[in-house]
């Protein structure tokens, strides 16, 4: 019977043949829609996020920012526009998690976290930049954001601003290039268990 | 997929961490330095002490007392009831300021000892 469809539908494209078939599977063996894929890594991203951070630093916003490492796996495998949903939603759900919701803790993460990932987006265009590299330039861009945003909000003196501004130039690049790496490592070893076929 | 590290990333990981050190050093030249003390509590002006005269000063804020000790043309805050301490992590300064938000204690190092105006 499927054989008789698939004949008569022969002229349909490849994505609404596969569309077809996956309507006709049950649930559970539907393959992933991009709304699935955002909910569950936006997910992991928040518990990342709320976890990474309880742990207590000498400065409160000293973090690594793991929760980057899924949104550049995210970018990397599906594109610039599941990437930034998952960031956006990772940001404003932790925010209400944390408290911090409508707070300037919460507009500075935002502010950073779209313009980062807006980066990754542009410097992806440049063929030089390994995962590492385009990790840096998103944190990098992370911190010019926020910022920016700090300095036309709140701040309003340059001089705190440019004070503070090599130190967390040299964090970003320290940071990015360990959640970069992190990524990159994570991305290679799904690759080599996709192209192996995974065992449990 | 892209490589998880390029030579061009190691460039890029170099020039910043390069750029932002000498960014750093920038800094600390441009910190003004001096040979005073001045501290001010809630605003108001409580003193202005030579940097070279080793001295203890108690200062009382709103949140309780901060001690601010002048040694060896160093300042340093050696107690605070601020929640953080951030004053006390920061050791002794010896030029640049050493402010505690909480307890509303500014430390600025600065400018000679004549001095123009005094406020409050």
């Amino acid at each position: 019977m499927r054989g008789q469809k698939s004949e008569a539908k022969e002229n349909l494209s490849f994505k609404s043949e596969l569309r077809l078939q996956t309507s006709e599977l049950s649930s559970e063996l539907r393959p992933p829609t991009s709304e699935l894929r955002i909910a569950v890594l936006s997910a992991m991203a928040i518990a990342i996020h709320s976890i990474e951070s309880l742990v207590p630093m000498p400065v409160p916003w000293l973090r690594i920012g793991f929760s980057n490492v899924i949104s550049l796996i995210a970018f990397i495998s599906f594109g610039f526009k599941t990437a930034m949903a998952i960031t956006i939603t990772r940001v404003f759900v932790s925010a209400m998690l944390i408290g911090t919701f409508p707070g300037p803790a919460f507009v500075l993460s935002l502010s950073g976290g779209i313009l980062s990932t807006s980066a990754l987006a542009m410097a992806s265009i440049v063929p030089f930049f390994g995962i590492t590299g385009l990790s840096i330039v998103s944190a990098f861009f992370h911190v010019i954001g926020q910022l920016s945003v700090a300095y036309y909000l709140f701040i309003k003196q340059p001089e705190a601003v440019i004070a503070i501004a090599p130190l967390l130039a040299l964090m970003a690049t320290f940071t990015g290039a360990i959640n970069g790496g992190i990524a990159g490592l994570i991305l290679t070893k799904l690759r080599q268990r996709a192209s192996v076929g995974y065992r449990p | 997929m892209r490589k998880v590290l390029s030579i061009f990333d190691l460039v890029l990981i170099f020039s910043l961490t390069g750029g932002s050190l000498l960014g750093l050093i920038y800094m600390d030249r441009l910190i003004p330095g001096g040979d005073s003390v001045r501290i001010e509590v809630n605003g108001e002006l409580k003193g202005i002490y030579p940097l070279n005269e080793d001295r203890i000063v108690e200062l009382n804020g709103p949140l309780g007392k901060t001690i601010v000790e002048i040694r060896d043309k160093k300042v340093r805050v050696v107690d605070s009831p601020c929640p953080n301490k951030f004053c006390i992590h920061q050791g002794s300064v010896s030029k640049g300021s050493i402010i505690c938000l909480p307890n509303r204690v500014v430390i600025i190092i600065g400018g000679e000892q004549g001095i123009d105006a005094i406020t409050g």
